[in-house]
């Protein structure tokens, strides 16, 4: 309890930086208006922390390829996108797969933060958390999907 | 002769799905067979004609003609004009065409390979071996149309349509071949036929070259890093810009990749074959070690650069070529020489300090282990007196100066040392030896743990008991001395 506690520290403070850099960022109008629908802070470590858990569970795929397979075989719950991908152009594809199956998209602010999240040392652009039946992630995954799909409204 | 006849009409009733022409069959079989009758030669003559039109259909129908002409007029169109009509990709109509182009020359190619067995089974029975030697299609029909119904294939020129080597395989080949000289009617069918594949062929030209000068502004960032040529082969394949866009990377790398028929033959020889991307200027300087890696890479940057296009996110072609630059830095980084390996320093001794400084236990361990005084005597030598050896002269063990200390003898008496003192005293308490009452049946060999095995020397206690009683401190009949004063 006390570790997950000390890791959720550690992720506030990071998305700490993170966001005072986008707020920057966004006081100079650079930040991309494509990445549609971007996440704020407190649905980011939401988004980010599940996809943690989806990794420790082999829940997750990591990387824009991994993510359009999922999309084509139908096993997506929903993919999750970073915002500060430079092009951001290479994933806006997976956006237009996501409509045509009906998964809902979502974008977080920070690639390395994604990065970090899914387990992996270097930066995450796009991943995928995977559907199974009798996960215990289930019902945060739904909740979840509701929460992004209140974004789109 | 007649084999041949029979598998000639087998595939003939394979071409041709008309029942109603199963009497001209017989008809057929009986011309080849009195080869006189010139009132059949007309049906023939309908049959192979209706068979070319039945197998070969793509030429007559609108959708080729509509799409060539509109290719015809598009690359006479100039270039600012088409820069001006790009709105949207999706809904331009020259979009659409080369979508369409893509489809037709797929199209193109599977007729040529039809009409490549129909030339094939009409000129078989006038060279059959040719069909071994020369497999690419176009090939094939440039041949029979320049050798037609000669003979002496020396008269022939066929330098320019296959390589030399071929030339002459060819050449000594026919020299020797079972064929016959085609009817007149079946060899201008068959250089009709030798005609359409050459048409289409050069109508599969004019289209690809129409998609690839349109390359440039279509996906100007996948032409960047892969060149015109392969971005349309690639496009092509895919079935769009858009569904290459979706595909991953692993897919885009096999894209054009032949299944290779290897006919028995080991693949560990055979050359590594990727699909299109073996055809990029970058893939073939690459060293053949690092092709495999080079593919990869080349398929991810490719991939990242056709889904920047299906969106039109960089009209201008600048991501596709950093992808470049970034593609030839790693191929560049992969053939360098790893950094020379310096000279390894000797490691620091260990300075750790002694644990053992010598107490009481060590001494006594030393005193157990040390080395013995016969040991330490046989170890020595004596300058200018020769040493004995247990086999005389030399030979055997040396005794060094064991047995020179005048005694004779080899055995050392050992000098006072507490821990003999102390197994003395051990081996005291336990008896050995005779008692003083000596009884006839017991001998005076006496077995003791020190001596070993020592038979008893009666002279020798005597002279020892001699000298005892003459000494002169101790004999009983000497007397103090006297000492008389000066």
């Amino acid at each position: 309890m006390f570790l997950v506690t000390a890791q959720l520290c550690i992720l506030v403070l990071h998305e700490g930086k993170t966001l005072a850099s986008v707020r920057s960022t966004m006081t100079g109008e650079t930040v991309n208006p494509k990445a549609y629908p971007l996440a704020d802070a407190q649905l980011s470590i939401t988004i980010l922390d599940l996809v943690q858990q989806a990794a420790n569970y082999k829940q997750l795929k990591k990387g824009a390829n991994e993510a359009t397979k999922t999309l084509n075989r139908g096993i997506s719950e929903f993919v999750v996108m970073a915002a500060d991908t430079e092009p951001l152009e290479i994933l806006l594809h997976l956006p237009l797969l996501a409509e045509d199956k009906n998964v809902p998209y979502v974008f977080v602010p920070s690639k390395q933060a994604l990065g970090r999240a899914c387990g992996v040392t270097r930066p995450v652009i796009a991943c995928s958390v995977t559907t199974n039946e009798g996960s215990q992630l289930k019902s945060q995954i739904q909740q979840l999907k509701d929460a992004i799909e209140k974004l789109l409204i | 002769m007649a084999t041949l006849a029979d598998s000639f009409l087998a595939d003939l009733d394979e071409l041709s799905d008309n029942e109603a022409e199963i009497p001209e069959d017989n008809d057929v079989d009986a011309a080849d067979m009195e080869e006189d009758v010139d009132g059949d030669l007309a049906d023939l003559e309908n049959l192979n004609y209706d068979d070319l039109d039945s197998v070969s259909k793509l030429q007559k129908t609108q959708r080729y003609t509509d799409i060539i002409q509109k290719v015809e007029e598009a690359l006479h169109k100039k270039e600012s004009e088409v820069l001006f009509q790009v709105v949207d990709i999706e809904d331009d109509p020259e979009y659409q065409l080369i979508v369409d182009c893509n489809a037709l020359s797929v199209d193109i190619e599977n007729e040529i390979v039809i009409i490549h067995n129909f030339i094939r089974d009409k000129y078989r029975l006038k060279f059959p071996e040719l069909e071994s030697l020369v497999h690419h299609p176009i090939d094939y029909a440039r041949v029979v149309k320049k050798i037609g119904n000669e003979m002496d294939l020396t008269l022939v020129d066929l330098e320019g349509l296959l390589p030399s080597a071929i030339i002459m395989v060819v050449s000594v080949t026919a020299s020797t071949t079972t064929g016959k000289p085609l009817p007149e009617e079946v060899l201008s069918k068959t250089v009709e036929a030798c005609d359409r594949a050459l048409d289409l062929d050069s109508a599969k030209k004019k289209v690809l070259d129409f998609v690839e000068s349109r390359m440039g502004y279509i996906a100007p960032n996948l032409s960047a890093i892969v060149g015109s040529a392969v971005a349309a082969k690639l496009m092509g394949t895919a079935g769009g810009l858009a569904s290459l866009a979706k595909m991953p990377a692993c897919n885009v790398q096999l894209l054009g990749a032949k299944k290779k028929n290897l006919a028995g033959f080991s693949t560990a020889t055979s050359q590594f074959r990727v699909g299109y991307l073996e055809q990029t200027e970058i893939f073939q300087t690459t060293p053949p070690s690092l092709r495999m890696r080079a593919c990869r890479l080349l398929a991810a940057k490719s991939t990242l650069a056709a889904r920047v296009d299906s969106i039109r996110g960089d009209p201008s072609g600048k991501t596709g070529r950093a992808f470049k630059d970034e593609i030839h830095k790693k191929i560049e980084k992969w053939q360098e020489p790893p950094p020379a390996k310096q000279p390894k320093p000797l490691p620091v001794p260990d300075s750790e300090p002694k644990k053992k400084r010598g107490g009481r236990r060590l001494r006594k361990m030393k005193e157990r282990y040390a080395i013995t005084d016969m040991r330490k005597l046989a170890n020595r030598m004596q300058f200018g007196v020769p040493e004995e050896s247990s086999l005389g002269d030399g030979l055997g063990e040396g005794y060094g100066m064991l047995g020179q200390a005048g005694s004779g003898k080899l055995r050392v008496s050992v000098g006072q040392s507490k821990l003999a003192a102390k197994v003395a005293k051990k081996f005291k308490e336990k008896n050995y030896g005779s008692s003083g009452a000596t009884s006839g049946l017991t001998s005076s060999l006496a077995f003791t743990p020190v001596q070993g095995i020592e038979l008893t020397n009666p002279q020798a206690h005597a002279h020892q008991l001699g000298s005892g009683t003459q000494s002169t401190y101790f004999s009983e009949t000497g007397t103090f001395s006297k000492i008389k004063r000066t």
